[in-house]
């Protein structure tokens, strides 16, 4: 083999490896975006299902208040009315279960806030708070349990 | 090969090094990204859980006017305070998921009464009763 017909294989070789390598490189990288995409995706919506414990006390619908000023509680007359209703809050829930139950004092009385299930899921994720409740039929404050459960 | 083609290829390889202690680097500063979420977490059941106890009603009165009442060593609802408030903020974080820690500080920096045990944990804002009392719940960290 002449000497230029050498350097042209080398040069073809060298050539073949830093493809490889670049198709390696490019893999491993799609792969790293796509798994990161969908971890943002899962952090992303365990980061909103964990906000549903501070959003819910306080969207208008639920959240008290006396003369026209907003208190950090939750009415209890409204999260009645609210479950009877049945109002279609799918786009704001999503498939959740959020229930509240009084804690104090103590009375065996939970409402059935929402409540959407999927046709099937893998696994229940539940959070809970204690949260203030305002009770206008005794005109009293109260101590409930605001859970939510996330189907996934 | 030639002494420039061995040297690029030497750069490639530091290159995909860098490349990749950069993608470890960047995964771990995701992973601490996800502590904070716990952390407002928790520092929102605090918070929900200090503003519920001081609003609830407790015979005639609230827990805010017990609790002054115990820094103030009086009775309330005809019981010692104190020990009333103690009583009913157990009964209460009992039904919680967490460990929790409820105190209230009087003006002097003393501690008027405590509910449960906390070395580390997540604390609610303080509220301040009567410009004399702070009190504030605090949510234990799982160890």
């Amino acid at each position: 083999m002449k000497k230029g017909q050498l350097q042209i294989q080398e040069s073809i070789f060298v050539l073949i490896i830093f493809i490889v390598l670049l198709l390696i490189g490019l893999i491993m990288f799609y792969n790293f975006t796509i798994s990161s995409i969908k971890a943002d995706i899962a952090s992303y919506e365990s980061s909103k299902f964990r906000s549903l414990i501070e959003i819910l006390p306080s969207i208008p619908e639920f959240r008290c208040s006396n003369l026209g000023q907003e208190q950090e509680c939750i009415d209890l007359g409204k999260v009645d009315a609210f479950s009877k209703l049945g109002f279609d809050y799918f786009k704001e829930f999503g498939y959740r279960k959020i229930t509240i139950e009084v804690i104090y004092p103590k009375e065996d009385k939970s409402y059935n806030v929402y409540e959407k299930r999927p046709r099937s899921f893998k696994s229940i994720k539940r959070i809970s708070s204690l949260i203030s409740l305002y009770d206008p039929g005794q005109d009293k404050y109260k101590i409930g349990k605001l859970t939510v459960e996330d189907y996934s | 090969m030639k002494r420039a083609q061995t040297e690029i290829i030497g750069l490639m390889i530091v290159v995909i090094m860098l490349v990749a202690i950069a993608l470890v680097a960047l995964r771990f500063v995701l992973i601490s990204n996800s502590s904070i979420n716990v952390d407002s977490l928790l520092s929102a059941k605090a918070n929900n859980m200090a503003n519920s106890i001081k609003n609830a009603n407790l015979c005639d009165g609230n827990f805010e006017q017990a609790i002054v009442a115990c820094c103030n060593k009086e009775n309330f609802c005809d019981r010692e305070s104190c020990r009333l408030i103690s009583e009913e903020i157990s009964s209460i974080i009992n039904s919680s998921e967490e460990s929790v820690y409820v105190e209230a500080i009087d003006a002097y920096g003393n501690k008027c009464f405590s509910v449960g045990n906390c070395i580390s944990g997540i604390a609610s804002s303080s509220y301040n009763f009567e410009n004399e009392v702070l009190f504030r719940a605090k949510i234990c960290r799982k160890e």
